[in-house]
C-alpha cells in the first residue's frame, strides 16, 4: 500500500497550477517550444527560397492559410463526430445486457480501418456528391476505432471492486456510471481521443481527391511537379498541425484527469 | 445495366473496328527479324497510369519477340520517383513526355513551343543528365477539358471558348485535379487565356473521379488527358482548342546514355515505334484496359501483331 | 477514541429459507439458509472457502439477489424494496476496500448522505466526526486521496464510509483481511469498542476463526451451502461444538482459548488479597493462567479476592459446566 505523507501534503496533489502540471510532465514545455523552432526554420527556408512560377501557386499566405484553415476544419469535423458517436457506443458496448455484442462491434471498427481509404472516398464523393461533407464523413468512419476501443478498455480496465462498492453504497447503475466509471475512465478515453485527433489531421490529407482542400492542396502537387518547397512545406505543416493538436490533447488530458488516479 | 451493357458492347465494335484498320494500314514488318535482339537484357520501368503501363509493355513484347530479355519494372509510383530510378539504374528505359521533362526535370516555364520545336529543346537539355531520347510519338498526351456529349449537343459547343460563352454560369463547375490546379502553365494560365469569370465555381477532384464525376453531372468542365480511353466510353468529348494554350506532351522512350552505347541495335529497332502510334491508337490501346479490362501485356502483344511489327 | 453521540441503534434481521441457485450449477451455492440476527448484535459467519458465507450475505442488501425466500429487517420484509434504496441504509464493506481512488477521503465518506440528500454542512460535520470516531484526524486526511494512504488508513475510511449515513444495519466482508496482522489486530480491537457504543447489528463474515472469537457476540458456523453447524456464543461453540464439522474447524485447544473469553469478574474469589501480582477485574482467566504458568503461587483479582491455580482450576470446570 502507499506509504502516508506524515504531516505536510504539500506536492502531489494540490489544485493543479499550471505549473504544478508542467513540473510533472516537462515534455509538454518542450514540445510547443519544438514545434516554434520547426516553424520557425520552415519560414526561414521559404524565406530564403526564390520560388519559381510553379511554386508561387501555392506557396503564398492565402493559398497556405485557407489550406490550413480547411484542413483543420476538416479534422475537427471529423473528430467531433467521432467522439459523439465512439464514446456514447463504448459506453453502451460495457454495459451488461450489451456485453455480447463488443467483440462484433470492435471486429467491425477493425475492419473499418482496413479500406483502402482513397478508394471509398472517391466512391463515396461519386455516389453522395464531392466536397467537405462526404470527405468529413468518410474520414469518421475511419477514425472511429481508437476511441470506440479505449472508451471499451478503459471502462472495462477499472477496479470491479470500487463498482461494487458504489453500487453496495446504494447508487443505480446510472449514478455509478456517471460517478465513478466515466470519470475513471477519462485518462484511457481522452488518450484514445487523441490518437484519433492525430489520425484525423493525417487522412484529412486526403480531401484533396474529393474537393475538400486541406494541405494535400500542397503535397499532391509538390510530390507530382518535383518541386521540393511545395512538397516539404505541405508535409511539414501538416505534421506542426499533429504536433499542435497532439500538444493541445496532452494539455486537455492533464486538466481533465481526475485528481487521485 | 442492359444499355450500359450495349455501350459496353458498343466501345468494343467499334474499338475492333479501329484495331483491324490501323493494322491494315500499318507497313509490313520493319526488316526485323525474329533474332536481331539476341543479347539484350534489359530492365523496362514505366510511370503507374495505364498509359505508360502499355507503352511499356510494347516495348517489352518487342523486344521479347525479337529474341532479346527483359525484366519488367512497370507500375512505378510518380514521374520523378521513375525517371530517379532509370538515372540510377534500377530500370533502363521507360517512356516520358516532351511536356513533363520540360516543367518538372529541367524546370523550364516557356510554355509557347511547338511539339517538334519542344522535343529538340528537350533532348538538348537533357544531354548534361546523359539521357538519350529516342523519336517521339504522334499523339499528343495534352491536359484537355471535357463535357458530356449531351452538353456539347445541347449547348453548341465547339471549341474552348464556346465553354466560356456558350455554357450558362451554373453549368459552368470546372472539375481539376490539384496538380494542375496549382501550375501557372496548367488552370492558372487558361483561366486567364480564356477568360474564365472568377466567380465560376472550380472543385478540386482525384483525376480518376473527374471522368465519373464529369459524367454523372457533378462536374460540368472536367479536367482529362487528350489519349485517355475513358473519354469515348463515358460519351465525353473535348472541344478544340482554338486558342493555342496548352504545351505539348508527345511520349517518346528514354534511356540512359550508357544503355544507347551497349545496345546500339535497340536503339535502332525500337526508334520506329513511337511514330506509329497515333492520338486514336493510344486511346483505343488505353480504353481495352481502363474500360474492357484487358490485360495490358495481351493488348501490347495482340497490337504489335496486328500492326505487323511482331 | 470515541466520544457519545447518538447513533441509530441496531434493528434485529431475520433470515427466512434464502436461496441462491446460479442458472448452470447443480447445487445450490447456498440453500434454504435461515437465521435470526438479534438487534444490535455481530454475528459472525464462519466457515471454509466456498461454503457460501459471503454469498449470503450479499443477499441482506441484495448485491446479489436471492432465488427464493425472505428478508426482513427490523420486521419488515425488505426482499422486493428497490435495491439502491435498502442499501443507502445499511453499511457495507468488503475485503478490498474499495475506495473512489478519484474522490478525496471526505468524498468518499460523504458519499451515501449525498445521496440520501443531506445539507452541506451537515454532511461536512457528519465526515470529520466519522474520521475522528475511526481514528484518523480529519484535518490532514479529508483532503486526501486514497492512493495517499496505507492499507490499515483505507480499511478505516472504508468503515468510516460505511457508517456516514448511520444505517441500523452494517455487512462486512473480510473488512480486515487485506492489512498485515499487526494492523488488523489494532483494527479487530478499535472495532469491538467502537461497536460497544454503536450498537449496531452487524453480519460480518470471515474465514478467521479468532477474527470470530474475538469480534462475535454470535458465531454462525457454515458449511457446504451455507448450511448452518451451529449458531451460538464463542463459548457454547468452544465448549460444545455440536458436531465433528465445528471440531475440525475449532480446531486444537479449545479449552485454553475458552480461558481468554471468561473476565476474572465472573468467577469466585478466595477473599482477601495476598503477596503477589494483581489483575483488574476486566482480566480475563487466561491472563490468570499466564502468571501461573510464569511461576507465580497467588493471584490478586481487584482489591476484594485472589486466585491459587487450584482455585482457577475449580473455577474453568464451574464454568464450563454451566454453559454446557
Amino acid at each position: 500500500m502507499a506509504t502516508v505523507n506524515k504531516g505536510a501534503t504539500k506536492g502531489s496533489l494540490l489544485s493543479p497550477s499550471a505549473r504544478l502540471i508542467f513540473r510533472r510532465n516537462r515534455s509538454l514545455l518542450v514540445q510547443p517550444v519544438l514545434i516554434v523552432i520547426v516553424l520557425g526554420l520552415l519560414l526561414t527556408y521559404i524565406g530564403n527560397h526564390k520560388l519559381d512560377k510553379i511554386e508561387a501557386v501555392t506557396i503564398n499566405w492565402p493559398f497556405i492559410s485557407q489550406a490550413i484553415k480547411d484542413h483543420l476544419i476538416l479534422s475537427f469535423a471529423s473528430a467531433a463526430i467521432i467522439i459523439a458517436i465512439a464514446i456514447p457506443a463504448g459506453i453502451l458496448l460495457t454495459r451488461p445486457k450489451a456485453k455480447k455484442f463488443t467483440p462484433l462491434v470492435l471486429l467491425l471498427a477493425n475492419v473499418g480501418q482496413a479500406f483502402p481509404a482513397i478508394g471509398i472516398l472517391i466512391i463515396s464523393g461519386i455516389l453522395f456528391g464531392f466536397g467537405k461533407p462526404i470527405a468529413i464523413f468518410t474520414f469518421a468512419a475511419f477514425g472511429i476505432l481508437p476511441i470506440l476501443r479505449n472508451t471499451v478498455v478503459g471502462l472495462q480496465e477499472i477496479d470491479p471492486f470500487v463498482i461494487e462498492s458504489a453500487i453496495g453504497m446504494g447508487m443505480t447503475p446510472r449514478q455509478a456510471l456517471w460517478k465513478i466509471e466515466i470519470p475513471l475512465a477519462v485518462p484511457v478515453i481522452l488518450a484514445g481521443v487523441r490518437t484519433t485527433l492525430i489520425l484525423t489531421v493525417g487522412v484529412a490529407t486526403f480531401g484533396v481527391f474529393v474537393n475538400g482542400g486541406g494541405l494535400g492542396m500542397l503535397i499532391i502537387p509538390g510530390l507530382k511537379l518535383n518541386r521540393q518547397i511545395v512538397l516539404l512545406t505541405g508535409g511539414m505543416l501538416t505534421v506542426i498541425v499533429a504536433f499542435t493538436m497532439d500538444w493541445l490533447a496532452r494539455l486537455a488530458e492533464e486538466f481533465l484527469r481526475p485528481r487521485g488516479i | 445495366m442492359q444499355a450500359k451493357r450495349i455501350k459496353v458492347a458498343a466501345v468494343a465494335a467499334a474499338l475492333g473496328l479501329a484495331l483491324v484498320t490501323t493494322g491494315a494500314m500499318a507497313p509490313v514488318a520493319n526488316a526485323a527479324s525474329k533474332t536481331s535482339l539476341k543479347g539484350v537484357s534489359v530492365i523496362v520501368g514505366s510511370k503507374d497510369f495505364t498509359e505508360s503501363i502499355v507503352l511499356s509493355k510494347i516495348v517489352k513484347q518487342f523486344i521479347l519477340a525479337n529474341g532479346g530479355k527483359v525484366t519488367d519494372k512497370t507500375n512505378i509510383k510518380g514521374s520523378a520517383t521513375t525517371r530517379e530510378a532509370m538515372v540510377k539504374g534500377s530500370i533502363n528505359l521507360y517512356w516520358e513526355y516532351t511536356g513533363t521533362a520540360w516543367l518538372v526535370y529541367q524546370k523550364q516555364t516557356d510554355v509557347s513551343l511547338a511539339p517538334t520545336a519542344l522535343y529538340t529543346k528537350v533532348v538538348a537539355g537533357d544531354k548534361a543528365a546523359k539521357v538519350t531520347w529516342l523519336p517521339m510519338t504522334s499523339f499528343n498526351d495534352t491536359y484537355a477539358f471535357a463535357i458530356t456529349k449531351a452538353n456539347a449537343a445541347k449547348y453548341g459547343i465547339k471549341t474552348y471558348s464556346d465553354l466560356v460563352t456558350k455554357m450558362p454560369a451554373d453549368a459552368r463547375t470546372w472539375c481539376v485535379e490539384s496538380e494542375f490546379a496549382s501550375r501557372p502553365d496548367g488552370f492558372v494560365g487558361f483561366k486567364a487565356k480564356y477568360n474564365v469569370p472568377a466567380s465560376d465555381v472550380i472543385k478540386t477532384l482525384d483525376t480518376g473521379a473527374i471522368y465519373a464525376a464529369t459524367q454523372n453531372g457533378q462536374c460540368g468542365i472536367g479536367e482529362v488527358f487528350a489519349t485517355d480511353g475513358r473519354i469515348g466510353a463515358l460519351g465525353l468529348t473535348v472541344p478544340a482548342e482554338d486558342i493555342s494554350y496548352f504545351p505539348a506532351y508527345n511520349a517518346a522512350i528514354t534511356t540512359t546514355d550508357a544503355i544507347a552505347k551497349k545496345y546500339p541495335q535497340l536503339i535502332k529497332a525500337l526508334s520506329p515505334l513511337s511514330s506509329k502510334i497515333s492520338n486514336a491508337v493510344m486511346q483505343n490501346l488505353n480504353a481495352r484496359v481502363d474500360v474492357l479490362g484487358e490485360d495490358a501485356d495481351s493488348v501490347a502483344k495482340s497490337w504489335l501483331a496486328g500492326a505487323g511489327l511482331i | 477514541m470515541a466520544n457519545t453521540h447518538s447513533s441509530t441503534p441496531g434493528q434485529e434481521i431475520r433470515l427466512e429459507k434464502l436461496t441462491k441457485r446460479y442458472p448452470n450449477q447443480k447445487k445450490d451455492a447456498v440453500k434454504e439458509f435461515s437465521l435470526e440476527i438479534p438487534a444490535g448484535e455481530i454475528v459472525v459467519f464462519v466457515g471454509p472457502s466456498g461454503c457460501g458465507k459471503t454469498t449470503t450475505m450479499k443477499m441482506i442488501n441484495r448485491i446479489i439477489e436471492p432465488t427464493s425466500g425472505a428478508i426482513l429487517i427490523g420486521g419488515k420484509d425488505v426482499t422486493h424494496t428497490p435495491a439502491h434504496e435498502l442499501r443507502r441504509n445499511i453499511g457495507y464493506v468488503i475485503q478490498q476496500i474499495g475506495l473512489f481512488p478519484h474522490l478525496t477521503i471526505g468524498s468518499n465518506v460523504a458519499t451515501v448522505p449525498q445521496l440520501l440528500g443531506w445539507d452541506k454542512g451537515h454532511i461536512r460535520e457528519r465526515v470529520d466526526e466519522l474520521l475522528t470516531l475511526v481514528g484518523l484526524d480529519p484535518e490532514e486526511y479529508r483532503g486526501r486521496y486514497p492512493k495517499q494512504l496505507s492499507g490499515g488508513q483505507q480499511q478505516r475510511v472504508g468503515v468510516a464510509r460505511a457508517l456516514a449515513a448511520d444505517p441500523a444495519v452494517l455487512l462486512m466482508d473480510e473488512p480486515f483481511g487485506a492489512t498485515d496482522p499487526i494492523t488488523r489486530v489494532r483494527l479487530q480491537k478499535e472495532f469491538r469498542a467502537l461497536q460497544r457504543e454503536l450498537k449496531k447489528t452487524v453480519v460480518f463474515v470471515t474465514h478467521d476463526f479468532e477474527e470470530a472469537l474475538l469480534l462475535g457476540d454470535r458465531i454462525a458456523v457454515l458449511s457446504d451451502q451455507s448450511h448452518v453447524e451451529q449458531y451460538g456464543t464463542p463459548l457454547e461453540i468452544l465448549s460444545n461444538p455440536a458436531t465433528d464439522k465445528v471440531k475440525s474447524f475449532v480446531g486444537e485447544a479449545a479449552s485454553v482459548r475458552m480461558l481468554a473469553l471468561v473476565s476474572l469478574s465472573a468467577i469466585e474469589l478466595i477473599p482477601g488479597t495476598k503477596d503477589g501480582p494483581t489483575l483488574s477485574e476486566d482480566a480475563t482467566l487466561r491472563e490468570a493462567m499466564e502468571k501461573f504458568i510464569g511461576g507465580e503461587k497467588v493471584v490478586n483479582v481487584g482489591t476484594k479476592g485472589h486466585l491459587t491455580f487450584e482455585s482457577l482450576q475449580e473455577a474453568i470446570t464451574h464454568a464450563r459446566s454451566k454453559v454446557a
